[in-house]
């Protein structure tokens, strides 16, 4: 609702300062996407700068990449840019290693980004899928805490759903 | 087992919250057999109550040989107030009976298909006191509406959508089931059973006698019998309703918002 830029047809440009110093620059609408910087920006208003403390400048550029791909479509709404949106997503997230997917989702989460967090848990959520635990470690690179008798424990008592 | 990962074992540091997310999108079996036994982080994250609110428990197989025997198990540390439980086929019912028995808290539950109604009631009367939403695609006779009112007398709910339901237990249930707010009788094929001749009388429309008897509830929910074209797919020309042909898309789907799952 700033009034000082000279018409409303030029969009506001904001500048995203990673943790790691990489600034980016982008229109307000993109980034607005993320209500993180929806609320900053509607807080304090007049701010260009927006520092990003806990976001490593590659995953921020991969989560305003999403967005800027989502604000873009939104803006001409039809049937036809939900299906290409969707396509978009997919490829966005089929060939993520884990480590950047396991960042990209806490960054996405931090700048709470929710349609982005609920396209990477359900990312997630897919490598889980009818895994079996050992199997589940391995992809995720997870070491059990258990104790020695602990885990057996556990497998006795939800032995009804293994057999 | 034991093998030794590199130190940059980030997942083991994933945020509960963030877990939780993840794990809404799986499904029970995955939840109980994969995620809980990952590590101590990933099992608290497996046990919030946020995940067990609403128990599906449609993709356990009817045919499959181990029918949980310890259904309890599903809910250990489970503390939610509203709990919503599906089934399909999915426990037997002695291992119901023990279920309804943990789950005191149980308010709804949805049973796309149920071979002994009345058990399954007098389970949920014994236990779950705070029971107010059913839907069920079994025949709803003179015997299941008895069985509602006497086990489940502060009944909310009923959604019938797609079951045949005898026009003398319908009578029976709204004269009764005081507390009915709601009914839904969309898709349903309405009879009577005429003693005299033994045979079924199919009802097209809801007749004046029952429509007399409707007044206090809140909503009835039907479809124009004649018209209705899930009707016409469900019913064949003889008559019976194909209801046991449903497939997944269909008994998920209810009129009534809280039903749908």
């Amino acid at each position: 609702m700033s009034s000082s830029s000279t018409t409303t047809t030029t969009t506001r440009l904001l500048m995203l300062k990673a943790s790691d110093g990489v600034t980016f620059e982008v229109e307000e609408a993109v980034a607005t996407k993320l209500g993180a910087i929806n609320n900053m920006v509607e807080e304090e208003g007049s701010e260009d700068l927006i520092c990003l403390p806990n976001v490593n400048g590659k995953f921020l550029g991969m989560v305003l990449e999403w967005c800027k791909k989502h604000a873009n479509n939104n803006t001409n709404s039809d049937k036809g840019n939900d299906e290409v949106n969707k396509w978009w997503d997919k490829e966005f997230v089929m060939d993520l290693d884990q480590n950047t997917l396991y960042h990209l989702l806490m960054a996405a989460d931090y700048l709470s980004g929710t349609e982005l967090v609920d396209l990477l848990t359900e990312k997630v959520a897919s490598m889980i899928r009818g895994k079996k635990v050992e199997e589940i470690r391995e992809t995720f690179k997870i070491k059990s805490d258990f104790l020695p008798g602990q885990e057996e424990e556990i497998r006795k008592k939800n032995s009804w759903a293994f057999e | 087992m034991k093998k030794n990962y590199p130190t940059i074992t980030t997942w083991n540091d994933m945020p509960y919250d963030i877990l939780v997310k993840i794990f809404m999108a799986l499904d029970i079996l995955d939840l109980v057999t994969g995620v809980s036994r990952v590590c101590s982080l990933w099992r608290a994250a497996s046990y919030d109550a946020v995940l067990w609110r609403r128990i599906d428990l449609s993709m356990v197989r009817p045919d499959s040989v181990d029918i949980p025997a310890r259904p309890e198990d599903l809910i250990e540390g489970e503390s939610s107030n509203r709990l919503m439980l599906i089934l399909k086929n999915a426990l037997k019912l002695k291992a119901l009976e023990k279920a309804m028995m943990c789950w005191k808290d149980l308010e709804s539950l949805t049973v796309p298909c149920a071979y002994a109604p009345c058990s399954m009631m007098r389970a949920i009367g014994a236990f779950c006191k705070n029971f107010c939403e059913l839907k069920i695609m079994c025949p709803f006779d003179i015997d299941f509406a008895h069985s509602i009112v006497s086990q489940a007398p502060q009944l909310k709910v009923l959604s019938l959508r797609c079951a045949v339901v005898f026009k003398e237990a319908l009578l029976y249930l709204l004269e009764n089931l005081k507390h009915l707010k709601v009914l839904n009788l969309t898709h349903c094929l309405l009879v009577s059973d005429t003693q005299e001749a033994g045979f079924l009388v199919v009802y097209r429309e809801i007749d004046e006698e029952i429509s007399e008897n409707v007044s206090h509830l809140k909503q009835l929910l039907t479809c124009k019998k004649i018209s209705c074209s899930m009707c016409k797919i469900a019913v064949d020309q003889e008559d019976f309703l194909k209801w046991y042909d449903y497939d997944e898309g269909n008994w998920r789907v209810d009129e009534i918002p809280s039903l749908t799952v």
